[in-house]
């Protein structure tokens, strides 16, 4: 997991997983923010949005083959299978629990709820 | 009543392994098989309905908190070990948005077994075909974009 360079106090999580793509979860008042920032567009998707959230999402269509997939993406799907499968197939799924313990420990350290939630002193 | 220990997705497997209960391990956990490094803390398995009675009073055996009782008729069930959730689904076949209709019993045919010699464990899984079929059941989404492009290549790579 790495966090990409937007400030943390501003996204609920970022988490990047060895794909080149981050998934960031807002809360609602991230993405007040946001959108008064103007980095977000209103219509966008209400859960998420890319690493370059400026832009306005797209509708996601689903690739129906390789083709339907950017080269350099192909590239880094390949690289991606390419490192996970010299791992056994449990291996892999320990690694992927282990994975998911760390973004919970990471929601639970820094996620937006509690700090909310929290009085100010 | 708490569970004296944690049953894992390793356990559970070798468990509907040993009974005979037919299963696929579908979601993100078979794209995590078939080689895609996503990441996920949800285990779905689909299990055969003439196995449901016998799947669900093995799980309230083992101290399994289940959504319904064991003799539920209802498609889907969720039953959880200690923190480990499992959302157990029994429908017969379902359609996806494509309006392709997806039988268990034929995904079931196609599967395919990974085994982990080292460990002693076999996993069902759909073929990417199927699995790639099962995805597009939900409204589109950035996940299962995700999970489809790994699919494709790991379809790709295996042929190899």
């Amino acid at each position: 997991m790495r966090a990409t360079g937007l400030d943390p106090s501003t996204v609920f999580i970022v988490v990047k997983f060895h794909t080149g793509r981050a998934q960031i979860e807002l809360s609602t008042p991230a993405r007040r923010r946001l959108l008064a920032k103007k980095f977000l567009s209103k219509t966008a998707n209400r859960d998420s949005i890319q690493e370059n959230g400026a832009e306005e999402m797209k509708a996601i269509v689903y690739p129906n083959s390789l083709k339907d997939i950017p080269p350099w993406r192909r590239r880094q799907i390949t690289q991606d299978i390419l490192w996970f499968t010299r791992y056994s197939p449990v291996e892999r799924l320990d690694y992927v629990d282990r994975e998911w313990a760390e973004i919970q420990d990471f929601i639970k350290k820094y996620g937006y709820s509690e700090k909310w939630n929290q009085k100010k002193k | 009543m708490e569970p004296e220990k944690e049953v894992n997705l390793l356990d559970l497997i070798r468990l509907f392994n040993r009974h005979e209960i037919r299963h696929l391990i579908i979601g993100r956990r078979a794209v995590i098989l078939y080689g895609g490094p996503v990441v996920t803390g949800d285990n779905d398995l689909w299990i055969h309905r003439a196995d449901r009675e016998k799947a669900l009073y093995l799980l309230k055996h083992l101290d399994f908190e289940l959504s319904h009782p064991a003799y539920t008729k209802r498609p889907i069930v969720t039953a959880f070990s200690g923190m480990k959730k499992y959302d157990l689904i029994f429908h017969k076949s379902t359609k996806n948005l494509d309006d392709e209709a997806i039988d268990f019993d034929e995904c079931y045919k196609n599967s395919t077994l990974i085994e982990d010699v080292s460990k002693g464990i076999s996993f069902r899984v759909p073929s990417i075909d199927d699995l790639i079929r099962l995805k597009k059941i939900r409204k589109p989404n950035v996940r299962d974009e995700q999970d489809i492009e790994y699919l494709l290549r790991a379809k790709k790579l295996l042929k190899k």
